[in-house]
């Protein structure tokens, strides 16, 4: 039995996809990544199908369990409640930047947002019952069936540790490069759908980055996200660096700040321009 | 982007560095050959291109010689939203070009000449008087017919429309407080010779990542049918987030209005996530514009219904007509909110056909320090249209006709406004 606390690092990754979506897909200009330096290499997904996990390797729990021991065990894992994270976003090659805060909490409770220059601010929420977003672009918006059923997956509070009631399934289906480094690669098949992939650096037990597909308001996006930089804040370490790439646009994401058990719960409550949408 | 394309030919970015050239070509083709929607790349050989073109960007001895290259280059692959800003002026005279001020007016090509077609009541332009309708004979000393000699015969009218205004707009503006010398061609044919006051661009300047700072602008007026109804007329001119606040607010005011007009003409585009939102003002339910499709996926434009107002209320989308104005000069994100409403059957589109240069594209920034725009994507609407290299065809043409403009009669906006009636009598049946 696993439990994890959600580090920033895997609720960045995650929302990734949407954050380029709400400033790249538009007929205007953004950021071009695939030859910019440290672009990520982007290993395809496998088809999706029975998941047989490869005998010469570990076990994906015992990688998964050998991740949370490096940074910091799960009893400083499932020690907090609630977490906030601050840093900034940016797409380098089109010189757009921004800010970005992460607040999360038990149970299953996020707010990402994200606040670029020239566009504004993307505010993205669940609040264990209502998923929502907030943009200057496409105004406010209630999330529905399998994005909404997405959101609630990913805002568990303590989905990294990758309890396997989620999951249908849990293996490591490969040994491979994955940003220049040997990594394990595990697939994950959710209960609710769908399936992630996860890369863990051999050398460090580290989580390395992982390939999502995600429901959007724009149809399925696939991100590919490298989490590096990992440091410690209190008894636990992230990755401050989230590089992600969606087709040709690259986001990087660094964290400066985190911490853990301040976030009131008010700052999960609805926009007053949501709440009127549930009227 | 498509806005900075367009709108900002002569802009100049701040900050180049000084590298080998070929540095900076290597960089703009990889980056075409990794993130072109086709990779086919429109039938070129884009590893012949390289091989060819490569030699001369090397040899290029200015940055303006690189440029060349560099435009030659993306225009073997003959589509839209392949272009260069400069982060340098192309040639010593033009290090100190300043486009920051406007005269206040603005010109249409019509066959070879030159139309007034807009005058902004506070710009320069009207404070010398300037009419719509006059023919631009002479721009900045330069005469009008060798201003169009430079551009190729070849050009199919919808391309000479946008390259046209787009060497026009070069010598129209300048900087701000600087005066324009230009010679017009009044209604009986007179020359009429004036200095006109480039003013500062109004506007809320918008300023995203590596592109040239835009001035954004929203306009909402309550205009009259033929029949003595009432039709919320509500103008932008380009697609950024600053935008939809304004516009909802506009929208908020003609809730109760017989018909509502959106009017895009000489609007090139911008921020395409935004056609969800807009959209959402006008239809009720999340219906797909139009469909991106990149390399790598396809991504679909919904719409996102507004039901709440600017004050945060519950309401629901305008549910009656709805009509859409463009031109020649209507581009990208214009085409596809115009594309994709008029393929679900929302609106009626009135004036000329559009740009049609309606690719999602990227912007990046070259070695050199210019910003490369790159298409990545192809567009189509829900009924299957694509849009590049067609445009918008409007349901009822208006041609730009001197006598109209003489007369100060806006004939597609007179066509919208009688259509109104007609669907609000259909309606009301």
């Amino acid at each position: 039995m696993m439990t994890f606390r959600p580090g920033p690092g895997r609720a960045l990754a995650l929302r990734m996809p949407m954050a380029a979506m709400v400033l790249v897909l538009a007929c205007g200009g953004h950021a071009h990544a695939q030859s910019a330096p440290g672009a990520v290499s982007s290993p395809r997904p496998a088809a999706a199908g029975p998941v047989a996990e490869r005998k010469d390797l570990p076990s994906a729990r015992s990688v998964l369990d050998r991740h949370v021991e490096a940074i910091g065990g799960r009893a400083a894992v499932l020690s907090h409640s609630s977490t906030y994270a601050r840093g900034t976003l940016a797409m380098p090659a089109a010189g757009v930047s921004g800010t970005l805060e992460v607040f999360a909490a038990k149970p299953d409770k996020t707010l990402l947002k994200i606040s670029l220059g020239g566009v504004g601010e993307v505010v993205e929420g669940f609040n264990g019952t209502h998923g929502w977003s907030v943009s200057p672009m496409t105004g406010p918006m209630l999330l529905e069936g399998r994005q909404l059923e997405e959101k609630r997956f990913d805002a568990e509070y303590n989905s990294e540790l990758r309890d396997e009631s989620r999951y249908a399934s849990i293996a490591t289906v490969d040994e491979m490069e994955f940003d220049g480094r040997p990594c394990y690669k595990l697939r994950l098949v959710r209960k609710t759908g769908g399936e992630d992939f996860e890369f863990y650096d051999v050398k460090t037990g580290l989580k390395a980055g992982g390939i999502s597909t995600r429901e959007t308001a724009m149809g399925k996006v696939t991100a590919t996200a490298v989490e590096t930089d990992y440091r410690r804040f209190g008894k636990l370490m992230h990755p401050t660096t989230v590089r992600s790439q969606v087709g040709a646009m690259q986001q990087v994401i660094t964290i400066t700040l985190i911490e853990y058990d301040k976030v009131p719960p008010s700052v999960f409550d609805m926009p007053e321009e949501i709440k009127a949408l549930l009227k | 982007m498509a806005v900075a394309a367009l709108l900002l030919g002569g802009v100049v970015l701040p900050s180049a560095q000084a590298l080998p050239p070929e540095d900076t070509f290597d960089a703009a083709w990889r980056i075409v050959r990794d993130s072109h929607f086709d990779p086919t790349f429109n039938g070129v050989d884009w590893d012949a291109v390289a091989t060819e073109l490569r030699p001369r960007a090397a040899a290029a001895g200015s940055a303006g010689e690189l440029r060349q290259v560099l435009r030659e280059m993306l225009a073997r692959l003959g589509q839209s939203h392949f272009a260069v800003i400069p982060a340098t002026a192309d040639t010593l005279d033009g290090a100190s070009r300043d486009l920051s001020g406007t005269p206040g007016f603005d010109v249409r090509l019509a066959g070879r000449e030159f139309l007034v077609s807009s005058v902004d009541p506070a710009g320069g332009g009207a404070a010398a008087g300037v009419r719509t309708g006059w023919k631009a004979v002479i721009l900045d000393a330069v005469g009008v017919p060798a201003l169009l000699s430079t551009l190729p015969e070849s050009l199919e009218p919808r391309l000479l429309q946008v390259e046209a205004w787009r060497l026009a707009s070069t010598r129209l503006r300048g900087p701000a407080g600087s005066h324009l010398s230009v010679t017009f061609e009044d209604g009986a044919g007179r020359p009429v010779s004036m200095d006109v006051e480039r003013r500062q661009e109004i506007g809320l300047p918008v300023t995203v990542g590596n592109l040239p700072t835009i001035h954004v602008r929203v306009d909402a007026h309550r205009a009259n049918t033929p029949a003595g109804g009432t039709a919320g007329v509500i103008r932008f001119n380009a697609w950024m987030a600053a935008v939809d606040p304004l516009f909802g607010q506009a929208v908020d005011g003609f809730r109760r209005a017989d018909g509502m007009i959106v009017d895009l003409r000489g609007n090139p585009g911008g921020l395409a996530a935004m056609l969800m939102g807009i959209s959402g003002h006008f239809i009720d339910e999340r219906k797909t514009l139009g469909v991106m499709k990149t390399r790598d996926n396809e991504l679909r434009f919904v719409v996102n219904p507004r039901r709440v107002n600017s004050k945060g209320e519950r309401v629901e989308p305008f549910g009656g007509p709805v009509a859409i104005l463009v031109d020649a000069l209507s581009g990208s994100a214009s085409e596809c909110f115009t594309g994709g409403m008029q393929a679900l059957g929302r609106v009626r589109v009135f004036g000329q056909p559009s740009m049609g240069q309606a690719l999602p594209a990227l912007f990046s920034r070259l070695p050199n320090g210019d910003v490369l725009i790159h298409a990545y994507g192809d567009f189509v609407t829900a009924n299957g249209t694509r849009l590049e290299a067609r445009g918008v065809v409007p349901d009822e043409v208006v041609p730009l006709e001197q006598s109209h403009l003489l007369a100060g009669r806006d004939r597609p906006m007179e066509a919208a406004l009688a259509w109104i009636d007609t669907a609000r009598t259909l309606r009301d049946r």
